[in-house]
C-alpha cells in the first residue's frame, strides 16, 4: 500500500516524478559514498592508527631501552673509574669529589638517572640525587654485591629497576662498595610519552608490571602492540616487555566526526536537490498544466479561444507554439466540419424525407397500383400480395398466402410450366394470358408476369398479374370486326370474282381485246384482293387463339413431299426446280397437316417468287434430336439487311412493288411464323453463302427424339448449343443475344446437361465451372450422341487444369456478357466456317 | 354404275348477285336447270314439289342458317335423301368438317372459280354412291 501511494504520488505530478528520481539518486549517492568511505576509509585509519602506535611504542622502547643501556654502561665505567676505586680505598671520603665524578660519568653519558656509591655495609658514600637511599643494607639482593656479583632487581610494589654492581679494589681484588642506579619506570615512561595523548603504556619486567600510564579511563575498542625490550648488559635478563594500548574509539573519532559531517552535509544536499528537482518539475510542468487546462477547456467549452502559455525557445514553448497553431487549425476544421456537418445533415434529411417520401409512394404505389402484385418465396408460394391481386383473385389475403401459385389458375399445370421456362431463363420475364378461377367460381382472363430476382440471399419470384377481361373484350370486339368486315369483303368479292370469270372466259359472248385485258386486270386484283382477305382472317384468327388447329400426330416428313408436289406446278410456271433433301426417314411431330401444309406452301411459293428463272429451291428435312427441322433455301437475292429484322411483320415486303409483282400479300411470313410457333416450334432464316436465302423452322418430335436413328451433325442448320449455368440471368443473356445464330438449349444442372447431352446432339457445349450439382467439368467426359461437341468453359475462377479439350475460356466475374456472347460468336462462326470448309 | 345425270338443282343463296353468277355458271357451263330462293321459307315450300336432285345452301342466310334448312330437309321423308352441297365463306377447316358431319356432301368455298363450279359439283355427284 505504501509503496502504491508513492507510486500514485509520483505519477501524479512531473514535479514529484523529479523530486522523486532527485531524491533516490541523491539517496543512492550518499549511501554508497557512506559505504565506501566506511568500508575503506576506516580500514585506512585503523591500519594507519596501529602503525603510528607501533611506531610510538617502538620509539618509546627504544629511549626506555637507551636509559637502561646508558645506566649499565656508567654504572660500569664508575666501576671501572680508578679515581673511585682509589676514593673508596682511600679511606678518605671525599663526597664531594665522589659526587663530582659520578656526575661527570652520568654527564658524560648525558644520563639523568640517579647513580651513587655505596659503602660494602650499605650506607651510601656519594650519590648524584638525592633521592636514592641513605642505605642499602635491608635491600634484599644487596649481599649479592658483597660477594662480587651484580644485581638487577625489580623493586615490587615499586616501578623501580635497581641495577648494582660491586666496585672491585684494583690492587686489593676485593669488593670495596658498590655502584647503585636506579630506573624509575614512571618517570621514564612519563618521558617518552608525548603530552597527552590517548596512549597507554604498561612495562613489565619477567610478567611484573613495572610501569603502567594511565590514558583515558575506559577503554572500549583497545588496540595493544607489544614491544619485547632488547637491553645489553647487566638488564639482559629482566626480559622487558613494554606495552602500549590505545582507544581505537577514540582515534577514530575524528574519522566519525568527519563521517558524520559528510552525511549531514549529503542530507542538505539531497534536501536542496529535492527542493530544486521540485521546483524544477513545477516550473516544467506548470506550462504543461496550462496547456492540459486549455485541451480540457476547448474540450469542455469546444472553443478553440483559450489562454496558452507563452510560447518560447524550448520544448515545451514549441509545444505550447504548436498547441496553438493546432488550436487554429482545429478552429478552422471545426468551423468547417460544422458547416459540413450542417450542409450534411440537411442533405441527409432531405434524402431521408426523400426516401421516406420514396418508400412511402413505393407502398402507396403497390398498394393502389390497378395491376396485381405478388412475391413468391422460391418455391412459388405467395408471400405478399397487394390489394389489386386480392380484388383480381376475388379472394382474402388469408386464402392466398402460403399457397403455391398454381392455385390461381384453372390450369395450375400452366402455371408450373410458366414458373419452369422463367426459372430456366428459356422466357423473357413478359405477360402471359391465362384463366384464373375466380373466388366466385368463373373464370377470369389475367395475364401474369414472372420474374425471378434474388432477395439478399435467395431468389424469389415477383409475379404480376392483370385483369384482362376488358382488353380480351375489346380483342374480341376487333376480332369479330375484322372477322366481319372480311366475311362482309367476302361477299361482293365472290360476285365480282364470280362475274369477271365468267366473262373474261368468254361465256357471255365475246368482248373487245381491249375490255379483255381491262377484265383481266379486275379478276386478277379481285383474286389478290380474295388472299388477302383471307390472310388477314387467318392471321387475326391465330392470333386471336380463335383458329381451330386439327391436331394429330402427322409425318412432317409426307407433309414436306407432298407440299413438294403440290407446288411442283407453281414453280415450273416461275421456271424453278424443286429439290427434296436431307434425311427422309419419317419424323411424327404433333400438328394440324393443313397447317403444317400451309407452312410449306408459304414457304415453298415464297423461295419460289424470289428465285431466279432456272434457279432451283432446295427443300429438307433433318432430324435434329429432339426437333425436326425443315430448311427451304432459295438461290434468290437474299434479304436486304435494313429489313431482316421486319421479315416476319405483316405487310413486310423489301418493297410495294416486289408485293404486287410476286402477287405476296405481305402477310405470308407473318401467318407461317404464327402458325410454327402453334406448333411449338421457332422459325428463322439466314443468308446463304453465294446467295439466297434459307428460311428454317423446327418442330418438336413426338418421341423427343428417342427413337430416332443416330442424328447426323447439323448441316446447313443453324448450330446447336448447349449452355449449362445456375445463373439464370446469363442463361437468359445467352439464349437471347444468340436466338438468330443458334438454336440455345440452356439447363441449370449437370444432371439436365448430361441428359440432354445422351438425347440429342450439339455443336457446342458452354460449360459453367461451378454447379450446384458438381462440377460443369465432368460433362466434358459425359456419354454423348454422336460426335462429342466443342467445349467452351464460363469460369468464376482459374483456368482450367485440362485446357486441351477445351476451345475457350472465360473468366464469367471479370468480364461483361458482351465478352462472353463475343466468344461464343466467334466459336459459332468457327463451326459455321468449318462447315462450310467441309462442303 | 353412275346414277342418272345431274339435272335439277336448288339453290338458296340471299347475296342477288352471287346467286346470279352461280346461276349463270352452272346453267351456261354445266348446263343444269337451277331453281334459285333467295331464303329458307319459300324454298322450304315448294323443295317438295320441285323435287330437286340436288341442293346448294349458302350457310349465312337470314332467318334460318344453311344447317337449318339442311337439318329440316333431312326431317322430312320427302326430302331427306337429297344430297346437299355447302357454300360457305368461312375457310377453316374445322367448319368444313362440321358440314360435312351434319350430312353435307361437300363443302364449297366462297369465293369460288365459277368456271370451275360445274364440274366441282359434277365431281361431288359422281361420288356419291347408290
Amino acid at each position: 500500500m505504501p509503496f502504491r501511494a508513492v507510486f500514485r504520488w509520483t505519477n501524479s505530478s512531473i514535479a514529484h516524478r523529479f523530486s522523486f528520481a532527485a531524491a533516490t539518486m541523491a539517496l543512492l549517492a550518499c549511501a554508497l559514498n557512506g559505504l565506501i568511505s566506511h568500508h575503506y576509509l576506516s580500514r585506512e585509519v585503523e591500519e594507519g592508527i596501529r602503525h603510528r602506535q607501533e611506531a610510538r611504542t617502538a620509539l618509546i622502547a627504544q629511549r626506555v631501552q637507551q636509559s637502561m643501556n646508558m645506566l649499565s654502561e656508567a654504572l660500569d665505567e664508575v666501576t671501572k673509574n680508578p679515581l673511585i676505586e682509589t676514593l673508596i680505598q682511600g679511606e678518605i671520603l671525599n663526597s664531594r669529589l665522589l659526587r663530582d665524578v659520578l656526575g661527570s660519568i652520568a654527564s658524560s653519558k648525558q644520563m639523568a638517572l640517579p647513580i651513587a656509591l655505596y659503602r660494602i655495609d650499605g650506607r651510601i658514600m656519594a650519590g648524584t640525587q638525592d633521592s636514592l637511599p641513605a642505605s642499602l643494607a635491608e635491600q634484599p639482593w644487596f649481599p649479592t654485591l658483597a660477594k662480587g656479583g651484580s644485581a638487577v632487581t625489580v623493586e615490587h610494589g615499586s616501578d623501580r629497576i635497581w641495577v648494582a654492581l660491586p666496585v672491585v679494589g684494583l690492587m686489593s681484588a676485593q669488593v670495596d662498595g658498590a655502584v647503585v642506579g636506579v630506573i624509575e619506570t614512571e618517570r621514564l615512561l612519563r618521558a617518552a610519552r608525548s603530552s597527552a595523548d590517548s596512549l597507554t603504556l604498561r612495562l613489565e619486567a619477567g610478567g611484573v608490571l613495572l610501569a603502567h600510564s594511565r590514558g583515558s579511563q575506559d577503554i572500549s575498542e583497545p588496540l595493544r602492540v607489544r614491544h619485547l625490550l632488547e637491553v645489553d648488559t647487566a638488564l639482559k635478563g629482566l626480559n622487558l616487555v613494554l606495552e602500549s594500548e590505545q582507544d581505537v574509539a577514540l582515534a577514530m573519532a575524528p574519522l566519525r566526526e568527519h563521517n558524520t559531517r559528510t552525511l549531514a552535509a549529503t542530507l542538505a544536499m539531497m534536501i536542496g536537490v529535492i527542493i530544486a528537482a521540485i521546483l524544477l518539475g513545477r516550473n516544467l510542468s506548470r506550462p504543461l498544466r496550462a496547456l492540459s487546462r486549455a485541451a480540457q477547456q476547448v474540450a469542455q467549452t469546444g472553443s478553440v479561444e483559450v489562454a496558452l502559455p507563452p510560447p518560447g525557445p524550448d520544448e515545451v514553448g514549441g509545444l505550447s507554439r504548436d498547441f496553438g497553431v493546432m488550436l487554429r487549425k482545429l478552429g478552422e476544421l471545426t468551423g468547417g466540419l460544422e458547416s459540413k456537418v450542417t450542409e450534411r445533415t440537411r442533405s441527409l434529411e432531405e434524402v431521408q424525407s426523400l426516401l421516406q417520401l420514396y418508400g412511402e409512394r413505393r407502398r402507396v404505389m403497390i398498394e393502389n397500383a390497378p395491376y396485381g402484385i405478388m412475391s413468391l418465396d422460391e418455391d412459388s408460394h405467395i408471400e405478399a400480395c397487394n390489394p389489386a391481386a386480392l380484388k383480381i383473385l376475388g379472394r382474402g389475403e388469408e386464402e392466398l398466402l402460403g399457397q403455391p401459385l398454381s392455385t390461381i389458375a384453372a390450369d395450375p399445370q400452366r402455371i408450373t410450366d410458366l414458373l419452369q421456362q422463367s426459372a430456366l431463363g428459356e422466357e423473357e420475364p413478359s405477360g402471359h394470358e391465362l384463366e384464373a378461377r375466380h373466388a366466385a367460381g368463373h373464370l377470369i382472363p389475367i395475364e401474369i408476369a414472372l420474374s425471378k430476382v434474388r432477395d439478399g440471399e435467395r431468389w424469389i419470384w415477383i409475379c404480376t398479374l392483370g385483369d384482362i377481361t376488358q382488353r380480351k373484350q375489346a380483342e374480341r370486339v376487333k376480332d369479330e370486326f375484322i372477322s366481319t368486315v372480311s366475311h362482309e369483303l367476302r361477299t361482293p368479292l365472290t360476285s365480282i370474282r364470280g362475274a369477271l370469270g365468267l366473262v373474261d372466259a368468254g361465256k357471255m359472248g365475246p368482248i373487245p381485246v381491249a375490255a379483255g385485258r381491262l377484265v383481266k386486270i379486275a379478276l386478277s386484283n379481285s383474286e389478290r384482293l380474295v388472299l388477302l382477305v383471307n390472310d388477314i382472317l387467318d392471321l387475326q384468327k391465330i392470333e386471336s387463339g380463335s383458329m381451330q388447329f386439327d391436331a394429330r400426330e402427322v409425318s412432317l416428313t409426307e407433309i414436306v413431299q407432298q407440299s413438294i408436289d403440290a407446288n411442283e406446278g407453281y414453280a415450273r410456271s416461275f421456271d424453278v426446280t424443286l429439290q427434296m433433301g436431307g434425311d427422309m426417314t419419317p419424323m411424327q411431330v404433333f400438328g394440324d397437316p393443313n397447317r403444317l401444309m400451309q407452312i410449306m406452301c408459304n414457304l415453298i411459293s415464297n423461295a419460289v417468287k424470289f428465285s431466279p428463272k432456272q434457279g432451283e429451291v432446295e427443300v429438307s428435312i433433318e432430324n435434329r434430336g429432339r426437333l425436326a427441322m425443315v430448311s427451304v433455301s432459295d438461290q434468290g437475292p437474299g434479304i436486304p439487311a435494313n429489313f431482316r429484322d421486319k421479315i416476319f411483320s405483316r405487310f413486310a415486303q423489301a418493297d410495294g412493288s416486289d408485293r404486287r409483282a410476286k402477287g405476296g400479300t405481305g402477310l405470308g411470313l407473318a401467318i407461317t411464323k404464327a402458325l410454327v410457333e402453334h406448333h411449338a416450334g421457332r422459325i428463322s432464316f439466314r443468308g446463304r453463302e453465294g446467295g439466297g436465302t434459307v428460311f428454317q423452322f423446327v418442330i418438336p418430335l413426338i418421341d423427343g427424339g428417342r427413337s430416332r436413328n443416330l442424328p447426323q451433325r447439323r448441316s446447313g442448320g443453324l448450330p446447336r448449343i448447349l449452355h449449362v449455368d445456375d445463373d439464370a440471368d446469363l442463361l437468359n443473356v445467352i439464349a437471347t443475344l444468340l436466338s438468330f445464330r443458334a438454336e440455345v438449349v440452356s439447363v441449370r444442372s449437370a444432371a439436365e446437361a448430361e441428359q440432354a447431352l445422351a438425347e440429342s446432339c450439339f455443336d457446342l457445349l458452354i460449360i459453367d465451372v461451378g454447379l450446384q450439382d458438381g462440377s460443369g467439368l465432368r460433362l466434358l467426359h459425359s456419354p454423348v450422341q454422336g460426335e462429342a461437341p466443342a467445349a467452351m468453359v464460363f469460369t468464376s475462377a482459374d483456368r482450367p487444369a485440362h485446357l486441351g479439350e477445351l476451345l475457350d475460356w472465360i473468366v464469367k466475374d471479370r468480364t461483361g456478357t458482351e465478352r462472353l456472347v463475343a466468344a461464343v460468336n466467334t466459336q459459332i462462326d468457327r463451326i459455321m466456317g468449318s462447315e462450310t470448309n467441309a462442303a | 354404275m353412275p346414277r342418272e345425270a345431274l339435272q335439277r338443282i336448288a339453290y338458296v343463296e340471299d347475296e342477288p348477285d352471287i346467286q346470279e353468277v352461280a346461276i349463270i355458271a352452272l346453267e351456261s357451263i354445266g348446263g343444269y336447270e337451277v331453281h334459285a330462293f333467295d331464303h329458307a321459307p319459300p324454298f322450304l315450300e315448294q323443295v317438295e314439289a320441285m323435287r330437286p336432285q340436288l341442293i346448294l345452301l349458302d350457310v349465312m342466310l337470314p332467318g334460318m342458317t344453311g344447317p337449318e334448312i339442311l337439318t329440316e330437309l333431312r326431317a322430312r321423308p320427302e326430302t331427306k335423301d337429297i344430297p346437299v352441297i355447302f357454300m360457305t365463306a368461312k375457310v377453316q377447316s374445322t367448319d368444313h368438317q362440321r358440314y360435312l358431319d351434319l350430312g353435307a356432301i361437300r363443302v364449297i368455298g366462297k369465293p369460288f372459280d365459277p368456271m370451275s363450279l360445274s364440274s366441282e359439283i359434277e365431281e361431288a355427284w359422281n361420288a356419291l354412291e347408290d
